[in-house]
């Protein structure tokens, strides 16, 4: 299959707006993707998918009412005809439809191209290059690459294109216990001698794997959660935790923060930064975001996600967040710990690589459960003792990022998302590592 | 091991994997009026909003949407935000009363994502109202 150009779309969206009627408009945004997935298994080949599909997404937009529909995009000239009859369906069916009180209407956000092809082996040579690397390990897996389309493009004028490829062999390595640690290699840009040192460290972490696992009992801990289990705690703060819809309906777990009620620490920023390059700025509607949206500033509340519907409904300032109001491109502010310092500074405590599975316990109070994964040790007098048995958390972000916390260190890793329900996900996550005074295990 | 046909994709543009499809538990003969008169003090949870399990599916914490005291075999006052945790081996061994088919529906989430690539899928699981013992509930900020 040939690649998509953006050329494609612009003749597409030509075609779709000059069938466009009196009070009529419409937004179409378009998301595609040449990946090859390939699961591994024990450092061999287990399955692949190679897949081409791109979406159009058309939300068609009549006086005061809207709907949308969706339409698979091959980027040929058929494309047009299905769409058109598909719009003529649209415009009969949205008659019956009530209006709506919060819509946003196309409007012109500029027209912007960024096409981020850097030079990638082929696929097939990256895969062999893994296999290479991985063949002494047991390593199982998914190793994913190829373009990635992002577009939107709409009927008042505005064209947003982001073509960008990448790949990421997300793997664990088990030991003879079934123990496991886990591992992430991603990038633009390939390393044959990156993936090398990235197994090899992760060899290590699991050859201490091997030693007995400690029971660690219930109760409040000294813990140092590393850059990639602080991202996935941003995972969960993205779902309600940041969006001003969630906070106007009543739903959004950062209640107290907003109203001033509580702070966090000084020590803590998080901020919307587009400058990580890894997702566009444009939404779904083509709106564009700030490149750096400062959402918390040295522990206090500076602003939430809003998007244009928001709003419109809650008579409040939009910064072109997505519908979603999730976060797109977070990152958190470093502090003082350097690596050097970090088994020493917890002393005797817990050091946490990975955390699994964590969800909302208490949205009023900021409070998240979840499980530690892979490679997590008790830590004694400033050295590794053993790796522990699972243990189930639950504490609150007041405390971790507010009363709790010791420092953050002085790097941040950045984790590429690597989510991949129906298309494979753009953007990423910048954080460094945190150490937390007692944080709370429950299980 | 003979297979069970429990391989399904989400989609054309994945491909199949082995999930869970119509996994019910059973309903036994307790009616609810039963469970709840046979109880001095609990909790009745009910449409669960928060889940999360390790990946041994183990050691687990739900939080529910609604929930009742039960006093002296009686509903009673609504809860706040409750919420309960264990560990899956002692929590069905703690298992005291099972509904009756009157009890018995289809709830819980009904969707299901994994596999890598990702993959979501309708998943259904019927059950009856079930009574156990000694959990540990919290709930209400605390």
């Amino acid at each position: 299959m040939q690649a998509l150009q953006s050329s494609a779309l612009e003749i597409f969206a030509k075609k779709m707006f000059n069938e466009l009627q009196g009070d009529e408009s419409l937004t179409l945004s378009l998301s595609g993707e040449d990946t090859l997935f390939t699961r591994l298994s024990q450092a061999k080949i287990r399955q692949v998918t190679t897949l081409h599909q791109a979406f159009v997404e058309c939300s068609f937009i009549k006086g005061n009412k809207t709907t949308t529909f969706t339409l698979p995009f091959r980027g040929t000239e058929e494309d047009a005809a299905v769409g058109i009859k598909k719009l003529k369906e649209a415009r009969a069916w949205i008659e019956k439809l009530p209006e709506d009180p919060y819509l946003v209407r196309p409007a012109y956000y500029g027209v912007t191209k960024d096409e981020n092809l850097d030079t990638l082996p082929s696929s097939e040579e990256m895969l062999s290059s893994v296999l290479d690397t991985a063949s002494h390990v047991d390593l199982a897996g998914v190793f994913s690459s190829g373009d990635i389309i992002r577009a939107t493009i709409n009927s008042a004028g505005q064209f947003h294109w982001f073509k960008t490829r990448n790949y990421y062999l997300d793997y664990s390595l088990y030991n003879e216990k079934q123990k496991a640690v886990k591992g992430l290699f991603a990038g633009n840009s390939w390393n044959a001698d990156g993936l090398k040192t990235n197994i090899k460290d992760s060899e290590y972490k699991l050859s201490l794997m091997n030693r007995d696992s400690k029971k660690i009992e219930r109760g409040a801990y000294r813990v140092f959660l590393a850059p990639s289990a602080v991202s996935e705690l941003l995972g969960t703060l993205s779902w309600g935790g940041v969006s001003m819809g969630e906070h106007k309906r009543g739903g959004g777990s950062l209640k107290d923060l907003w109203e001033g009620k509580k702070k966090m620490s000084e020590k803590f920023s998080l901020a919307e930064d587009f400058s990580l390059g890894m997702s566009p700025r444009f939404n779904d509607k083509g709106e564009v975001s700030p490149a750096h949206l400062p959402l918390i500033e040295k522990g206090e509340f500076r602003n939430f996600l809003t998007s244009t519907r928001t709003a419109n409904e809650f008579k409040v300032e939009s910064n072109n967040a997505s519908d979603w109001e999730s976060l797109r491109s977070p990152v958190i502010s470093t502090g003082n710990l350097s690596r050097e310092e970090i088994y020493k500074e917890i002393g005797t405590g817990l050091y946490l690589s990975d955390l699994h599975y964590l969800n909302w316990s208490d949205r009023e109070t900021a409070r998240v459960t979840g499980m530690t994964r892979y490679a997590c040790f008790w830590i004694e007098n400033g050295e590794i003792a053993s790796p522990i048995q699972d243990l189930r958390f639950d504490e609150s972000f007041y405390h971790l990022f507010g009363t709790g916390l010791v420092d953050l260190t002085n790097f941040a890793d950045i984790s590429p998302a690597t989510g991949s329900y129906f298309q494979r996900d753009v953007g990423g996550t910048k954080a460094p590592g945190i150490l937390v005074n007692d944080f709370k295990f429950t299980l | 091991m003979p297979g069970v046909s429990s391989q399904r994709a989400t989609s054309w543009n994945r491909a199949p994997i082995d999930r869970m499809a119509n996994v019910n538990l059973e309903p036994g003969t307790s009616t609810f009026d039963q469970m709840i008169s046979s109880v001095e003090r609990g909790v009745f949870m009910r449409t669960t909003r928060s889940w999360s399990i390790d990946d041994y599916r183990n050691k687990f914490q739900f939080g529910c949407e609604y929930g009742q005291l039960i006093e002296n075999g009686k509903l009673t006052k609504l809860v706040k935000n409750p919420n309960y945790r264990g560990i899956t081996a002692p929590f069905w061994n703690q298992l005291k009363m099972v509904g009756d088919r009157s009890t018995f529906e289809i709830g819980g989430l009904t969707n299901c994502g994994k596999g890598e690539p990702n993959q979501v899928i309708f998943v259904g699981h019927a059950s009856p109202t079930c009574l156990f013992s000694n959990i540990e509930v919290f709930g209400g900020g605390r």
